[in-house]
């Protein structure tokens, strides 16, 4: 994700906190596209979840099917928290005070996973 | 230190307008976080009364081995599921968030909370959802015990459980949303230049506290709307027998209520840092520590969840659980002995709010230690379910936290009215209270080791001699109660008037009029750099200069102060 | 000191410490990121329940698989999600206008926001009546035995569902404030705080979407 910048040329980096405009292009991988960055994560997102789908239905289920979905489920929720969430510029705080909870549920439910049930 | 000498804002003290706020003040909406506070501990408060009825009646009855008070196990029941609720939710939490709507602007230096509508908000939710409680003891009493665990609260209780249910779930957002006020105003409304480390050690309670109940409290709220959809909706969740899963509660509730214990006993904490400091007149032993320790009870508190369960958990998984149970000892240990390190060739002040703060030392140890006990796997077998786990959780709720809150009331009741309370009626409610609740709560260890159950109504005969001396000992601590009450309506009318700051303590809360003005300070006010900083030239300056801007306490209290000011000066205070 | 006057102090104090935007919207944005951290645990208690009858129940969640295999079944789960993700995408896209300074541009993102919103849930109630017809009510399997699958499917997606629905009454408050002239390019936290709902409620969809309907 790091690879994908915002070129900002429409306004100046402001000083104050919370204020930081998405620019009219983004660079990725080198490349520049004319495109906001907004955009560009919105068709990343449209395409892996027409990929999603596709492992889920079309293509035959395999041992890695599940972890692969769960992988570019995961990253799907990464590119919207990073971007349009803006824990890329906001404070670090707010990414931590996300990721607390995040670790602490997953470990309680793979802890349900792992003890017996129905009875 | 001639550059402290002036340590409050410049307007002179006698523009600061002093509030008479009259009782109807406090009975309708207000986003003042002082009227917030006292509405927080003046609805706990009469919670507190309503729960020790309840506990009153629930010991009136096991003075004798069998039935008489009540007529059936099932009132039984619903006597002890109300006393734990009660208790709990409407006691101890909101008493808890009543000290820190109240301090924590005032330590900070802030006119307000963050949030002052949300505050309001929060406080608002507690009365209907404490009508809700005492309703739900009208119309088919809970019967499941404050832990409600099913299929005792789906399949066997009353329609009161739906309502108890709803009732904590208001409450539980009722905190998330007091936990959200004060981790934002902890973080973005501290004054210029105090920095993390030199908040008072009770805003860092409060901290941890926060932290606690907005990543723990949400357990709750889902296990409890998974409760109530099998109650009132015809789902299945926790009935084995329909595809369900009972151990799902358990484990879903304890992920939310063993962290609930450190939320009632770490604000406790914090009161007890600060009491000790000031009342023995020499910096905290450990500040670092003392606030870390908080945050690694708060992380390790998540971990440890199971050890309610050793019984119903299959054999390999009750292992780390013993172990995290007993490192969470550690960090509290850190705490107890930075205690005794402040407590240590200090110049300790008797005062009642000191007792209670020494009270809750001795009393919290002992929990502590059972705490340990429980934690290991032999001996919790032994013991599951017994009145040893009641002596124990008394031992930390009771002798912790009601401790803890007694403590804060005579070291903040001046600020909070600007009169103290009577001293002499503050150390007999101190005897009473630690007498009253030793000879309640210590005999239950040697009945739950000889193996009475809990949640019972008649017991075995040769129990009674044990039961009788707790209920006795309930009865002492049933009246000591009243004499606090008494107190406080005595002193509101007559007290002694307290000055800006009785106890020349340090913190900023002090740096005010008794009661602070509406904006809690005129001008910005002047931090000393150290809380606990006690014993220097420069905080006896600072105390000083205090006294001189907002009047020194009435002669009345001098005999607490050192004799002259030159003794004073030698001593550093 | 008189009733008006303890209003007129209340009034300062309720203005709180700070009275420069930027201060506010850090304490707004704090405060909501506390808030959906809360949500993350009553979120993941309802989705552990489902995880959980997915690993111990394997066969009956394959059955409801098989199930959406007839149309619209997982194709109008799909388009629902693309809906959901389009509805986020117009929501930064809103927000980028009132930081350019172009309210008129954030009242018509906003408004696309709300409108796409509204597809969601309109499209999820056909989806359950769809599932109703099937069998899977919240007490009674398609076979006709007890749920065990159909409460833990539901109650996950409805929660979410209501989630949205908050989530259009809050949208169409913030283009009824944009309307008043509420929002500026020096301020706009308040389209910010409910972006972050918006998309938290997203990422909460993008989960249990491949949770739930293609694992």
């Amino acid at each position: 994700m790091g690879e994908i910048t915002s070129t900002e040329h429409t306004a100046e980096k402001v000083g104050h906190v919370g204020k930081h405009y998405v620019g009219d292009t983004t660079t990725i991988l080198g490349r520049t596209i004319p495109l906001p960055v907004y955009t560009v994560v919105y068709i990343i997102l449209g395409v892996v979840t027409v990929l999603e789908v596709a492992l889920a239905e079309v293509f035959p289920r395999g041992g890695l099917t599940i972890p692969l979905m769960l992988l570019l489920s995961l990253s799907k929720a990464a590119l919207v928290v990073w971007f349009y969430m803006h824990l890329n510029t906001d404070s670090r705080i707010f990414a931590v005070t996300l990721l607390i909870p995040v670790v602490m549920v997953s470990i309680a439910t793979l802890f349900l996973m792992i003890v017996p049930v129905g009875y | 230190m001639a550059s402290i000498s002036v340590p409050v804002g410049g307007a002179p003290s006698q523009s600061a307008p002093r509030p008479r706020l009259r009782v109807s003040d406090y009975l309708r909406w207000s986003v003042d976080h002082k009227i917030i506070g006292v509405q927080y501990m003046v609805t706990a408060a009469f919670f507190f009364i309503v729960g020790g009825t309840l506990a009153m009646l629930i010991r009136w009855e096991l003075l004798t081995p069998n039935l008489d008070v009540v007529q059936t196990g099932a009132q039984y029941n619903s006597l002890f599921s109300a006393h734990g609720l009660v208790m709990i939710f409407l006691w101890i939490i909101p008493m808890m968030a009543g000290f820190g709507n109240y301090l924590l602007p005032l330590m900070l230096g802030a006119k307000d909370m963050a949030f002052p509508w949300l505050n309001a908000f929060a406080f608002w939710l507690i009365p209907p959802a404490g009508i809700l409680m005492i309703g739900s003891m009208l119309v088919g009493a809970p019967e499941a015990g404050w832990t409600m665990y099913p299929p005792l609260s789906t399949l066997f209780s009353g329609d009161g459980q739906t309502l108890a249910a709803l009732s904590v779930h208001l409450l539980g957002i009722s905190s998330i949303l007091g936990a959200i006020n004060f981790l934002v105003t902890v973080k973005n409304m501290r004054p210029a230049g105090m920095s993390y480390w030199q908040m008072p050690l009770f805003v860092w309670a409060i901290v941890a506290t926060s932290i606690i109940v907005v990543m723990a409290t949400p357990f709750l709220a889902g296990a409890l709307t998974l409760l109530i959809l099998d109650r009132i909706a015809g789902t299945t969740f926790f009935d084995a027998t329909k595809g369900g899963d009972v151990l799902l509660w358990q484990n879903v509730f304890w992920f939310y209520s063993h962290p609930a214990v450190y939320i009632m006993v770490l604000p406790g904490m914090g009161i007890l840092s600060d009491v000790l400091s000031v009342h023995s007149r020499k910096p905290i032993f450990g500040y670092k520590m003392i606030a870390l320790s908080s945050m690694a009870i708060g992380i390790v508190g998540f971990t440890v969840w199971a050890h309610h369960m050793f019984t119903s958990l299959q054999p390999e998984m009750r292992i780390p659980f013993m172990i995290t149970s007993m490192i969470i000892a550690v960090p509290t240990g850190i705490k107890i002995f930075s205690w005794l390190g402040t407590l240590w060739r200090g110049k300790i002040r008797f005062t009642s709010a000191m007792l209670f703060s020494l009270g809750f030392l001795s009393m919290f140890v002992i929990g502590g230690i059972t705490g340990v006990m429980l934690a290991m796997i032999p001996f919790n077998l032994h013991v599951h379910d017994t009145y040893f786990v009641v002596a124990h959780l008394h031992f930390v709720l009771f002798g912790g936290s009601v401790f803890a809150i007694y403590s804060g009331v005579y070291h903040w009741f001046p600020k909070i009215t600007g009169r103290l309370l009577d001293e002499r009626l503050g150390k007999l409610h101190f005897a009473l209270t630690y007498i009253g609740f030793f000879f309640t709560f210590f005999p239950m260890h040697f009945a739950g080791m000889l193996g009475m159950p809990r949640r019972v109504a008649v017991y075995m005969p040769e129990f009674q001699g044990l039961n009788a001396t707790a209920s006795i000992g309930s009865f002492v601590l049933g009246i000591s109660t009243f004499l606090l009450i008494y107190n406080v309506i005595a002193s509101l009318r007559g007290g002694r008037l307290a000055g800006a700051n009785p106890w020349r303590a340090l913190t900023l809360e002090w740096a005010t009029t008794s009661p602070p003005p509406a904006t809690n300070f005129v001008g910005e006010p002047v931090m000393f750099e150290d809380p606990y900083g006690y014993g220097t030239e420069g905080a006896a300056a600072y105390l000083d200069a205090i006294e001189r801007q907002f009047g020194a306490p009435p002669q009345a209290l001098a005999a607490d102060k050192p004799a002259s000011p030159a003794a004073q000066g030698a001593s550093g205070d | 000191m008189s009733e008006a006057s303890v209003q007129q102090a209340e009034h300062h104090a309720a203005e709180g410490h700070h009275h420069n935007p930027a201060a506010r919207a850090e304490n707004l944005k704090f405060a909501t990121w506390l808030y959906l951290a809360s949500e993350v645990v009553i979120f993941s208690v309802l989705i552990a329940t489902y995880v959980v009858f997915r690993l111990h129940s394997p066969e009956v969640v394959e059955h409801f698989h098989e199930g959406l295999n007839e149309w619209p079944g997982i194709w109008l789960v799909s388009i629902n999600t693309f809906i959901l993700l389009s509805s986020s995408w117009a929501m930064v896209m809103g927000l980028r206008q009132i930081q350019l300074g172009n309210r008129q541009g954030l009242i018509r993102w906003i408004s696309l926001t709300a409108l796409m919103g509204t597809l969601f849930v309109l499209f999820q109630y056909v989806e359950y009546s769809e599932l109703s017809h099937k069998g899977i009510t919240l007490y009674y399997n398609a076979d006709g035995t007890f749920t065990d699958f159909g409460m833990r499917f539901y109650a996950p997606t409805a929660f979410h569902g209501a989630h949205v629905i908050v989530g259009i009454l809050w949208a169409l408050f913030v283009v009824f404030n944009a309307r008043r002239g509420g929002y500026s390019a020096d301020n706009y936290a308040g389209v910010e705080v409910f972006g972050l709902y918006w998309h938290f409620v997203d990422v909460v969809w993008i989960v249990l979407f491949t949770l739930i309907y293609l694992i």
